[in-house]
């Protein structure tokens, strides 16, 4: 008996695997390669290499893209169920089945889990398996096999202790960027970065040699004649600077400015977007000697007036970055700032919500004055820009210009900026001013607040939509948090409490006051709770709607939460107002009002034990 | 089941795609069993069609073109069309008896691109015995297509949409004028039924019907065709073409390849209409007769705006979809207002017409009683109760 | 996993009044002895008696959810809400529940449901929503701008499944929600909560995709049975998924009908799913294929005679979300903004308060990372 369970047991996994593998549909199928790690663990690691690893080579060529995707993810993962390392290399066959097929997302899956099984590999399997791998890969017929080899080479580079084997890698690299495919160069120049880095890494290992084959490959990509091979070329070059600068080797330092000066005037909009994408980084590699920083300048300024929007989008996030490498301050104004203004009235929405996303950081360069002089007209502008992105990012970021320049000088246009959000159309637009609004009290303090923004925070309140309502309650709370009882007293609860009692005939207002007064229990005193709040929550215990009756009960109980930490004096306000009229509700005709009541009534007197 | 797995593997070395023959005949079989193979033949004819299309797909002898359509229509005729400078073929059924004063329903069906009148074959007969005969249908080849030749071959031919209208427009004028008014007097109730590119074909036409026509127009139906998917193939054509044989050994070879590969999934259907796609060559072979290259040029005129036109058609809708519902954006707008009925028939390959006959009947059949309601009163109990 | 092959995806014919082939009505149960398979056609005359038609297909139909249906409404205790608010915290975040527990949260919504009127009565405040289908992310933003429910009331017009990506979970997160708070929500049935419709717009398909089989589907669609099919907003609103029926002259009437079947075909109960407001007045046939139209006249006649202020009804896309028609008298609301992902409307909602004051609310769709691509298979060829 005993015998026989454990044999179908054992049957039970890869039958059940294969029936599920030859299902009609698909989704079945590739559910079924997803647990293809339980199966292996069920039939052991003899039997993982003996029957499952044949079968899924069988597998890997004979079904759907989905499924190849699951497989080649899976098997990334399978060195411990074929026994560990020392059979990890069975791994490979149908990985490098996978590698090669047509479909990227799977070769991708592929690559990964291969680039996983070499990391468990041993030095000798690395050179007898993996590195044939590699070049079979590399010198297929099909370009997909040879995209897939790109990506291997990574995980062997600084494996390869002997120089002259690691010279062939890099001689079959290069062969990769000099291929005719557009698309196997394109892989090839992508994963460069990463063996350079690994490189670096590493600084002892390559030789000259090496980077013979190095710029060989860097020359290949910079006049590639397809701007999707070229444009990748940037961070080839990023790459090699850090190398060198990592070495304190400089001696190539002038031929790659000249490389970097070209990338960023380059024809193709795709090849300038990129260097505008990594100025900084760029920009920052050169930084040790300051004449190289200023041949930067002219190429920067260029693309702050590229004529693609996206280039100007890409370079406008950079400004700070890159203004902060030129140490004289007067450059900044003269040169700079120019660009600034007129990046800050860009035609592209897109330019001045992403200038807006740092340009602040400017002022941190540059004394008051002359960020008062030179920036502040410039940050007004932008708080009235008609793209609210553009003012959200900088009320976002205003925090560095108060430390600057303070308060007082900003809130003349501050206040029509937010005004303006506040009644956006789009809600979201609202939302994200109203959870600017406790940042802008702590920056701002309680005198500008009550002065301007105190009415607007009670009158979101009153919005149509939910999440505002909402919003806005946890608003009070947090600028309660930070202005403090008293304030929120005569500040918000008193008016609140004097609302206009017509409006009051809305169950959604009365709802609001209800959540707004009960948002506020916890962070007002007891006082205020047992002479403002309470009377107006038990006052609703009458109401018609049962919804509300409900959250009376509910707000009770934060009441009682509160109140009963002073016991001497809250005791009998508790058991001679609360509880009775928690006992009232629990008894109510409405199905919900007895439940939450009940809940209610049931917290306060573990409370009050 | 690894076994399976590796005949599988087997067939595929074999370059056999196994999935595609057991695909193509399993509805064959089941369409067989409640159509038109079981239904009574049509009287008049029966002696003449000796032979059922049925038989015509065992392997014995050639496909008799001149003969097979009796079974379907009871007339093949030329339309001498000299405005147009074509000579149509057409095939037609008209009513067996005419009752006074009943509307006779007229379903005319235009076929697409690439196919013939003959594609109508079966669905006509089950239509017109469903409609217990007393119904005219009438299908015909397009210009490029089936037996339709050009008067004189000189003239220089264009294939963009408003040309196959205007050729629409004047057969169907053609056909009311010198056939069916001829009949004894009747009223007349036009269906226009559309395949594919027919379908674009049907739409466009309704405006550049004559006013005697279009006020007894009762509706149009579309056969699986959405602008926006249509589009989307066009770019798939040619390599639809690559894989498309023109030439093949004979009419049975045809016919096996087009059941085969899927194309037609109702063998009944394809013994039909597939032979009318191809003619004899002098080496005996036979070759397709539509060369849908020779389109090419005017494909961007043919789905156009298709969507918002037929949405706003102002007689009565119907779409019919084959495979899965697969609406564009204009469709889905128009069908959630409810300005069309769609019916989908999960089952059924693009040439819906021959693949679902019986349904595709029965479908148009209450499409037509639906609708000439429309002229009649709703039954209510309002006011019953005061 | 068991396919449950026994379920033919049938030419579903939609949006028709009539040529239906019986076999399909029974959601795929094969189980009525084989003979009468073949092709009953029924046609046409909308308000023709057979009576054939119709004849108990829906019940018994095999999901068992309603096998042991109790005598008396679901009780809710401190087990069951537990359960449910655990369900219903699982459902917000758009995970699906196992088939067990959608057979549990079915059964319990039987002994909601079945005890729900034909009209069912509904107090203000309340907010009336439209079609839903399937737009999870969309009804989770709907509450986003109505508020959560309990604490806002909620009535849904029908059409929670079909088109949209998520039937299965936005159907068993309103169906959770109704059995939680009975009082607080009400789910009317449209036209797509049906066996038929279902097999061709995705419900079907997705139940399949995501549980493997069948089973899920049966049980919904035999729980869609139970759905009312009216509501009456304080004897004022007339709330329904579709339209008037020209057999239905009053609310009463509603009253009288059977609705624990599959939607017909035809008939008063088809109609108030299926008929739309038109211009033209009087009744008319509709270009739908099922249901009809009805005229301004129609509409103010049945207000009149009912003592109404306002038919609400869904089922028509509107580009704003609501539209008004018939003088104010009707009023359609439509709660899947950009429908089918592609449609670019707005949603809307209404609320109705305490002094049926009545306010509109717009919105479009929520903002999600990564709309699953909406990749449509391109035919091979379409000449």
């Amino acid at each position: 008996m005993a015998a026989e369970n454990a044999k179908s047991k054992d049957l039970y996994p890869l039958a059940l695997l294969m029936d599920e593998l030859k299902h009609d549909d698909i989704a079945n199928r590739v559910e079924a390669m997803k647990k293809l790690d339980t199966i292996a663990i069920a039939l052991g690691s003899q039997r993982t290499r003996e029957e499952l690893i044949p079968f899924l080579v069988e597998v890997a060529q004979d079904d759907e893209d989905e499924v190849f995707a699951v497989l080649a993810e899976e098997l990334g993962k399978f060195v411990p169920y074929v026994g560990g390392p020392e059979y990890a290399t069975i791994l490979l066959p149908p990985l490098e089945i996978l590698a090669s097929t047509e479909e990227t997302l799977v070769r991708d899956k592929a690559v990964d889990s291969l680039n996983a099984v070499a990391q468990e590999l041993s030095q000798d399997q690395l050179f007898h398996d993996f590195i044939p791998l590699i070049e079979h890969l590399a010198t297929a017929d099909w370009f997909s096999s040879k995209v897939s080899s790109c990506g291997l080479f990574k995980s062997v580079i600084v494996r390869v202790k002997d120089d002259s084997l690691r010279k062939d890698l890099l001689a079959l690299y290069l062969q990769l960027v000099e291929d005719d495919t557009p698309m196997v160069r394109r892989t090839a120049a992508k994963n460069l970065p990463v063996i350079i880095d690994l490189l670096t890494q590493n600084p002892g290992l390559s030789t000259n040699e090496d980077w013979d084959y190095i710029s060989n490959m860097f020359q290949k990509i910079i006049n590639d004649t397809q701007d999707s091979v070229k444009f990748l070329t940037v961070s080839c070059l990023i790459s090699i600077l850090k190398f060198f600068n990592t070495k304190g080797d400089h001696s190539h330092t002038r031929d790659l400015l000249d490389s970097a000066t070209k990338l960023i005037g380059d024809e193709a909009w795709r090849v300038r977007y990129m260097a505008a994408e990594k100025f900084d980084d760029l920009a920052s590699q050169f930084a040790q000697n300051d004449e190289y920083i200023a041949e930067l300048i002219q190429p920067f300024l260029n693309l702050c007036e590229d004529n693609e929007s996206d280039v100007r989008k890409a370079v406008a996030k950079q400004i700070p970055g890159f203004a902060k490498l030129l140490k004289d301050p007067s450059i900044v104004l003269s040169k700079v700032v120019p660009a600034v203004q007129s990046l800050s009235m860009d035609e592209s929405e897109g330019v001045r919500a992403s200038l807006a996303l740092t340009v602040t950081n400017l002022v941190t360069l540059m004394s008051k004055e002359e960020a008062i002089d030179h920036m502040l007209p410039i940050l007004l502008n932008m708080l009235k820009d008609e793209f609210p992105d553009v003012r959200l990012n900088i009320i976002a970021n205003l925090k560095v210009v108060n430390d600057v320049i303070g308060v007082d000088l900003l809130s003349e246009s501050l206040l029509p900026a937010i005004t303006e959000l506040a009644k956006d159309v789009n809600w979201r637009v609202r939302m994200a001013i109203i959870e600017y609004i406790p940042i802008l009290a702590e920056q701002l303090g309680v005198q500008f607040f009550d002065q301007q923004l105190s009415d607007l925070c009670l009158s979101w309140l009153w919005d149509t939509v939910f999440s505002i309502r909402e919003a806005a309650v946890a608003n009070l709370k947090k600028l309660t948090e930070i202005f403090g009882s008293d304030w929120c007293r005569d500040e918000i609860i008193l008016k609140l409490l004097k609302f206009d009692s017509q409006l009051l005939e809305n169950f959604v207002y009365r709802f609001t006051l209800l959540s707004a007064l009960t948002a506020l229990v916890p962070v007002v005193s007891m006082e205020v709770v047992s002479d403002q709040i309470l009377p107006f929550v038990s006052h609703l215990a009458d109401d018609a709607v049962p919804n509300i009756r409900f959250n009376v009960s509910k707000s009770l109980a934060a009441i009682v939460e509160k109140l009963r930490k002073d016991k001497p004096t809250y005791d009998e306000t508790i058991k001679k107002s609360i509880m009775p009229l928690l006992d009232r509700l629990v008894k109510d005709d409405d199905f919900d009002v007895q439940y939450f009541s009940k809940i209610s009534l049931e917290e306060c007197k573990k409370l009050l034990e | 089941m690894a076994d399976d797995l590796r005949r599988k593997l087997i067939l595929r070395q074999m370059g056999c795609a196994s999935g595609v023959v057991e695909k193509a005949h399993s509805p064959e079989a089941d369409e067989r069993q409640d159509t038109v193979g079981d239904l009574p033949f049509n009287g008049r004819r029966v002696d003449q069609s000796s032979r059922n299309a049925h038989e015509l797909g065992t392997n014995e002898g050639p496909v008799d073109l001149n003969t097979s359509w009796k079974e379907f229509f009871s007339e093949n005729e030329d339309f001498v069309i000299e405005q147009r400078n074509f000579t149509f073929n057409t095939y037609y059924n008209l009513p067996a008896s005419l009752k006074i004063g009943a509307t006779v329903p007229v379903f005319l069906f235009h076929h697409g691109a690439g196919s013939s009148g003959l594609s109508f074959a079966t669905l006509s007969k089950a239509l017109y015995e469903k409609m217990d005969k007393a119904c005219v249908t009438f299908a015909f080849d397009a210009r490029a297509h089936g037996k339709t030749r050009p008067i004189d071959t000189r003239k220089e031919v264009t294939y963009d949409l408003n040309t196959f209208v205007e050729d629409f427009v004047a057969v169907v004028e053609y056909f009311h004028h010198n056939r069916l008014l001829r009949l004894a007097k009747a009223k007349y109730s036009f269906v226009f039924v559309g395949h594919s590119l027919g379908g674009s074909i049907c739409t466009s036409s309704y405006t550049f019907f004559p006013e005697i026509l279009r006020k007894d127009a009762l509706g149009v139906v579309m056969l699986d065709i959405v602008e926006e998917g249509a589009i989307l193939a066009l770019k798939n054509v040619n390599h639809f073409l690559q894989k498309t044989p023109n030439i093949f050994k004979n009419y049975q070879d045809a016919i096996d390849w087009h059941v085969q590969n899927g194309l037609s999934r109702y063998r009944n259907s394809a013994e039909i209409a597939i032979p009318s796609l191809f003619r004899l060559t002098k080496s005996h072979k036979v070759q397709r007769i539509t060369n849908l290259r020779d389109f090419e040029p005017f494909w961007n005129t043919w789905f156009e705006g298709l969507s918002h036109k037929f949405v706003m058609l102002p007689c009565s809708r119907l779409l019919l979809l084959a495979g899965n519902e697969n609406l564009d954006k204009e469709l889905i707008i128009g069908q959630m207002q409810g300005r069309y009925q769609l019916v989908v028939f999960h089952e059924s390959g693009h040439f819906i017409q021959e693949d679902t006959p019986v349904k595709t009947a029965l479908t148009l059949h209450d499409f037509y009683i639906r609708n000439s309601f429309k002229n009649v009163t709703i039954k209510s109990n309002w006011g019953s109760q005061k | 996993m068991d396919m449950d092959l026994d379920v033919p995806m049938h030419d579903a014919i939609e949006e028709q009044l009539s040529p239906t082939i019986d076999e399909d009505k029974n959601g795929g149960e094969r189980d009525d002895a084989g003979g009468n398979q073949l092709t009953t056609i029924n046609t046409t005359n909308p308000n023709g008696d057979d009576e054939d038609d119709d004849v108990d297909l829906n019940v018994g139909g095999g999901s068992g959810i309603a096998d042991h249906k109790s005598a008396k409404p679901l009780e809710l205790n401190s087990s069951n809400i537990n359960q449910l608010d655990q369900w219903i915290e699982y459902l917000s975040k758009c995970q699906i529940l196992s088939e067990d527990d959608v057979a549990k949260l079915c059964k319990m919504a039987v002994d909601v449901l079945q005890f729900e009127e034909n009209v069912k009565p509904i107090n203000v405040p309340v907010t009336i929503c439209g079609d839903v289908h399937g737009q999870f992310h969309d009804l989770i933003e709907l509450f986003k701008i109505g508020g959560p429910c309990p604490d806002t009331n909620y009535l849904f017009m029908g059409d929670y499944v079909d088109r949209g990506y998520y039937s299965v979970e936005t159907v068993s997160y309103l169906v959770a929600m109704k059995v939680r708070y009975p009082h607080r929500i009400t789910i009317l049935r449209g036209n797509h909560e049906s066996r038929q419709i279902t097999q061709v717009y995705g419900f079907y398909d997705e139940c399949l995709r995501k549980y493997g089989s069948a089973a899920v589907w049966k049980m919904f669609t035999d729980l869609f049975d139970y759905f009312p099919i009216t509501a009456l907003v304080d004897n004022k609103i007339f709330c329904l998924h579709g339209g008037l029926s020209p057999m239905i002259e009053t609310v009463d009437q509603v009253r009288e009908l059977n609705r624990i079947q599959e939607v017909p075909h035809e008939g008063p109960m088809c109609d108030l799913l299926w008929s739309d407001p038109d211009d033209r007045g009087g009744w008319g046939i509709s270009p739908r294929g099922a249901g009809f139209t009805f005229g301004q006249d129609i509409s103010e006649q049945f207000n009149h005679t009912n003592d109404l202020s306002l038919i609400a009804r869904a089922h028509q896309l509107v580009m704003e979300g609501y539209a008004w028609s018939h003088q104010q008298n009707v009023v359609t609301i439509f709660s899947a903004p950009n429908y089918c992902y592609r449609c670019g409307n707005q949603a809307a909602i209404m609320e109705v308060d305490e002094n049926h004051s009545r306010q509109f609310l717009q919105y479009d769709p929520s903002v999600r990372p990564g709309e699953p691509a909406v990749s449509r298979k391109t035919p091979d060829y379409f000449l």
